[in-house]
């Protein structure tokens, strides 16, 4: 590849100058003239009867202009993957936070005083919170067609695992639980309703998927996608949870009914209640290994538990049961997975999508077998590791992997085996790996590549149509640099428009860490195809052929007689004008060389590229209140080529506050089947004093799929990062973590256990 | 989550604030930083009619010493007292614990006053105020009264002081021979964390120096209110300070049994009583070998 100017390099986000002055209008700041403030009444009840609802005296209040119940409704039911959703509950409520009746009036204050004058009569039902319960025979049923509240099963099954067991060395098995936890964006779940005089909705929105969504509310409001419209303004965060939800609904509901705009943004205790937190699951893991630890069979039983409504939780739980196994040489795997309906908050994405959970498993179960093995656990990931060209059980075609330069690079800049073998107590060091995806074949059934549209104006201001979505995490940046760079323009010449259904590519979206992958080779395809458009024109006013047209820091030239130039502004404004007005228009797509797993083995290779990682943490322990300091962390993880490295390293920064978070503090805690810590009081992410220096090394294996080579980060940050500092508390402590958050009252029961053992 | 109408009233002198304050009825409230008040209103906990800001009032905000005496004003920041030179010298355990509250926003607008008249169980300048026999001095229409600490708090969110009374300031006795004290409270993250525990441990020794003439030990966090535990104290009161280390394991286990902890969302009741023999421990190591140095030095 020839030099690069742009991709490679260090930008700061084209928005921070915005958003760090206050300029930036996220969801939350939009406004519309006429504009109402909605607010939803929600369950007080995991699980009960709705005997009656009263609006009466909140919609006679001055000021209230709509008040909605599911009668006001198309009462259609839908959901994302399992029509088992309606906009506001029916005949029951199902989890402690359930949509049952909403309001919009002219301010905040009348909405809320509206919301205490709606009476709602219930008859409280039994409940089930924990899904190993809910699984159980005579557990109250969630939804009534869902008998013993399963929701989904999965299965895969390759090799002989038994046989496998039998033949290994050592064998493991164990019972593991992650929890649930809240994804903590900045900005709460929020929308913008508007009906025009012909009944189309427009609903502006911080979403991962609008082209998606679009469809799946189009279903939800009874209507054909063309009457639907929706608008992703800048917004605060996501990191997977902000897909389908209610609130987008009932904010379209009360525009309908109000006939006026209408804003509905979440409280951050309705963002706690009524989000889509990550999926806990409970894991059976047996594994076993020849003594020289090469790994022989993988056996896990999964089971979920998806709240009330099942979102996405079914294709989370099918994720934790085999992704993983494609991050070694495993060739006898087999796996279950429950998808069980609890009444506790749907639970749906999160950073990681179920990889994230069965990657804490997979790597605790590791460092057991290395124990026992006698083997340097990073050894035993090195001698199992996947590496490029190869395929994985499960038919993944993983094109590069630098998952042993990752190993061999962390342990060298963590000093690991200094450390691992001068023990000092109470301090202990722990590494752990991963793999993932950049996009997921079977997500979305129809198609998984990217497109884009790349329109330069007269002027030679160029602007690029995406269908993802930026949440923050900077992909508007990763394009305008892909852009700029096949352009051969200069980044401020570049412009990203906000997603918009009526205008933008159909884009699937940011999720399963393929934004940068297939929506980056979908602008830079657009990219092509504009370049090539105005180097005809080009080569046409430097009398040469477009093959010996080349264009950088705005200037075409002829690559054989370099001495005359044309700017690039010269050239758009030259095709505007032969073209009586139409700006150049690129568009492209990418069309990745995946296929659909096959519906019974799951066999297929189902992401053009996989990244790789491997984090190295460290701790301390207090042997006497089990609380825990992470004091080092090192994180390598193979990115391919990072377009942005400075952003590249800020996910890995952030993957790793989030992923310190859940393995220490965070929970979301249930008392009486209703959440009690719904607050940032009580949910405690971490702080900037918890979270240690972080050294992240950029592991660059040129990606032959990926735009100029890059493959994702945004999950494979987090997904190693419990597992790291879990199995540093062992090498610290000799207690094996098997539960996520760390409770240090149960760490210190732990810790003095052993202690006593050790003396005796 | 919306504030609902009240009136506002901002007085221009401690009188004022009285005056205000009684003609405004019993549900009236008086704004010092608000970062407990105003979250308070916005919850719905309480519903003032009206909220009188004293915050144009002048000089509420002092730390000076007089005859002996620290006076610290109901107005004064954490993060003033944090750093103050004057309590650093005398009585550091209360720049210790007020510099652990909240984040750096809340100390520059959150005032001691506010801490001690919001009467949460966990305040963390309470147990420091304990652990030094601090007193308040209460301003009210037929004048100041003079209040020990220990009689201040009568249960979670509730004081002596009644609705037409304002605290005005806060009084300390400065330490006449060598002391030391420490401040330890337990946290789910590093910073920006209601203390789920919180001990506090003064001691001061007799004139010779050799041995403890009194230690004071306060907790924070387990019990409806913050608490002194004399019979954790007395089992190091007049020990010579060599002898004294022999008997924190004790004092601690006393401090661990009078505790009243509850099981919350934060952490079980027998942890917190855990944790507070643990810190009682630490914090006497630290505050006897600091008392044993001092002497080492003088
Ligand atoms: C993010 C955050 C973190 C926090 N962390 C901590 C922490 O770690 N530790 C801790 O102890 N607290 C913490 N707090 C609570 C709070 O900040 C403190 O209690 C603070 O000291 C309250 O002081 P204020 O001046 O803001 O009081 P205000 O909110 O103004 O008042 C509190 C109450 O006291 C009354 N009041 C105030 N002054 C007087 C007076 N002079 N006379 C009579 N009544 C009065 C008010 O009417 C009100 O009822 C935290 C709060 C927040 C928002």
């Amino acid at each position: 590849m020839s030099q690069l100017d742009i991709v490679g390099k260090s930008f700061p986000q084209i928005a921070a100058r915005e958003k760090a002055t206050g300029e930036t209008k996220f969801v939350t700041d939009l406004v519309l003239p006429r504009m109402l403030c909605g607010q939803v009444l929600r369950s007080p009840y995991p699980h009960a009867k709705i005997i009656s609802i009263d609006t009466a005296k909140a919609a006679a209040l001055p000021g209230v202009k709509a008040v909605v119940t599911f009668q006001d409704t198309p009462k259609i039911k839908f959901g994302p993957r399992s029509e088992d959703w309606t906009i506001f509950a029916s005949d029951k409520t199902r989890f402690h936070g359930d949509e049952v009746a909403a309001v919009a009036a002219v301010d905040a204050d009348i909405a809320e005083q509206a919301l205490e004058l709606i009476r709602v009569e219930y008859k409280e039902l039994p409940y089930i919170i924990s899904p190993l319960d809910a699984m159980k025979q005579g557990a109250p049923l969630v939804h009534e067609d869902k008998p013993g509240n399963i929701g989904a099963e999965f299965k895969v099954e390759a090799g002989d695992v038994d046989r496998a067991m039998d033949d290994s060395y050592v064998v493991y098995e164990d019972h593991f639980y992650t929890n649930q936890v809240y994804q903590a964006y900045m900005e709460p779940m929020s929308a913008l309703a508007d009906v025009d005089l012909s009944g189309r909705v427009s609903i502006w929105t911080g979403t991962q998927i609008p082209n998606m969504m679009r469809m799946t509310y189009a279903k939800a409001l009874g209507m054909s996608p063309d009457n639907l419209r929706i608008v992703v303004p800048e917004y605060g965060g996501a990191f997977g949870g902000k897909m389908e939800n209610n609130i987008h609904l009932i904010a379209a509901v009360l525009a309908q009914k109000s006939g006026r705009p209408v804003k509905l943004v979440n409280t951050r205790h309705d963002d706690f209640l009524a989000g889509n937190p990550r999926v806990p699951m409970h894991f059976d893991i047996k594994i076993g290994a020849t003594q020289d630890g090469i790994l022989t069979a993988k056996d896990v039983k999964v089971v979920g538990a998806a709240g009330a409504r099942l979102v996405y939780s079914q294709v989370i739980v099918a994720t934790a049961c085999y992704r993983v196994d494609s991050l070694y040489r495993l060739k006898n795997v087999r796996a279950k997975g429950y998808t069980v309906y609890t009444n506790s908050v749907p639970t749906a994405c999160f950073r990681g999508f179920g990889n994230s959970q069965s990657t804490f498993v997979l790597e605790s179960a590791l460092d057991e077998l290395a124990i026992q093995l006698k083997i340097d656990p990073a050894e035993l990931r090195i001698k199992n590791g996947m590496g490029s060209n190869e395929t994985s059980v499960h038919g993944w075609k993983i094109g590069s992997s630098g998952l042993r330069e990752c190993v061999t690079k962390a342990s060298k800049a963590a000093n690991w085996s200094q450390k691992k073998n001068n023990k000092t107590p109470f301090k202990g060091i722990g590494l752990a790996c991963c793999n993932h995806v950049s996009g997921n074949r079977p997500f979305a059934r129809e198609f998984d590549g990217g497109s884009g549209i790349v329109r330069v104006g007269k002027d030679g201001r160029i602007t690029v149509f995406h269908g993802e979505s930026d949440m923050g995490q900077g992909q508007n940046t990763t394009f305008a640099q892909i852009v700029a760079e096949r352009l051969g323009v200069t980044m401020d010449m570049v412009n990203v428009a906000q997603v918009d259904t009526d205008i933008s590519p159909f884009g699937l979206g940011s999720f399963a860490t393929r934004g940068t992958l297939m929506g980056g080779n979908g602008v830079l395809a657009a990219a092509k195809d504009a370049y090539d458009q105005m180097a005809d024109i080009a080569a046409d006013m430097l009398n040469t052929k477009a093959a010996d047209v080349a264009c950088r820091k705005a200037m075409f030239f002829s690559k054989s007689s370099s001495e005359t130039k044309i700017s690039f502004q010269d050239i758009a404004s030259e095709a505007t004008i032969r073209h009586h007005g139409a700006p150049i228009v690129g568009t492209g797509f990418y069309k990745p060389p995946t296929e659909l797993p096959d519906p019974d083995t799951k066999k297929g290779n189902i992401s053009p590229a996989y990244p790789f990682g491997c984090q190295i943490a460290e701790v301390e322990v207090d042997p006497d209140t089990g609380q825990v300091s992470v004091t080092n962390f090192v994180a390598a993880h193979d990115v391919g080529r990072a377009i942005n490295p400075m952003a590249t390293v800020g996910q890995i920064q952030g993957g790793i506050a989030q992923g310190l978070g859940w393995t220490l503090m965070e929970n979301m805690a249930y008392e009486d089947g209703k959440m009690i810590n719904a607050d940032f009081v009580d949910y405690i992410v971490p702080s900037c004093f918890d979270i240690p220096d972080i050294k992240a090394i950029l592991v660059e294996p040129i990606e032959p799929n990926g735009p100029y080579g890059a493959k994702g980060i945004g999950e494979p940050a987090l997904n190693p990062t419990m597992a790291a500092i879990t199995n540093a508390i062992y090498d610290a402590t000799g207690v094996r973590i098997k539960e996520l958050p760390v409770n240090p009252q149960k760490l210190l029961a732990q810790i003095q256990k052993l202690g006593k053992h050790v003396k005796e | 989550m919306r504030i609902r109408p009240f009136d506002f009233k901002a007085a221009v002198s401690l009188q004022d604030a009285l005056i205000q304050l009684d003609q405004s009825g019993p549900d009236a409230k008086v704004l010092a930083g608000g970062t407990d008040l105003v979250l308070n209103m916005k919850k719905k906990k309480i519903l003032p009619s009206t909220v009188i800001s004293l915050h144009s009032i002048k000089n509420l905000e002092y730390v000076e010493e007089k005859n002996g005496m620290i006076h610290i004003g109901a107005m004064a920041k954490h993060a003033d007292l944090a750093i103050n030179p004057i309590l650093e010298k005398e009585v550091s355990i209360l720049c210790q614990a007020v510099g652990l509250i909240g984040s750096w926003q809340v100390r520059n607008i959150g005032t001691i006053g506010g801490n001690l008249c919001n009467a949460s169980p966990a305040a963390d300048s309470a147990p420091p105020l304990l652990a030094l026999d601090a007193s308040v001095v209460i301003a009210t229409l037929k004048g100041d009264k003079i209040i020990p600490i220990t009689s201040f708090f009568c249960g979670p969110a509730q004081t002596i002081i009644k609705s037409n009374e304002i605290l005005k300031e806060i009084l300390i006795k400065k330490p006449v021979n060598p002391s030391a004290g420490c401040y330890l409270k337990l946290r789910r993250r590093k910073a920006v964390d209601i203390s789920l525990a919180g001990v506090a441990f003064q001691a001061e020794t007799d004139p010779t120096g050799k041995r403890i003439g009194q230690v004071k030990i306060a907790l924070g966090g387990v019990a409806p209110t913050p608490i002194r535990v004399p019979d954790a104290e007395t089992c190091l009161t007049g020990l010579c300070i060599d002898d004294a280390f022999e008997k924190i394991a004790l004092c601690a286990q006393k401090a661990a049994r009078a505790s009243k902890p509850i099981d919350d969302v934060r952490a079980t009741a027998d942890y917190k009583s855990t944790i507070v023999n643990v810190f009682v421990q630490r914090c006497a190591q630290h505050v006897l070998t600091t008392l044993k140095n001092q002497r080492g030095k003088s």
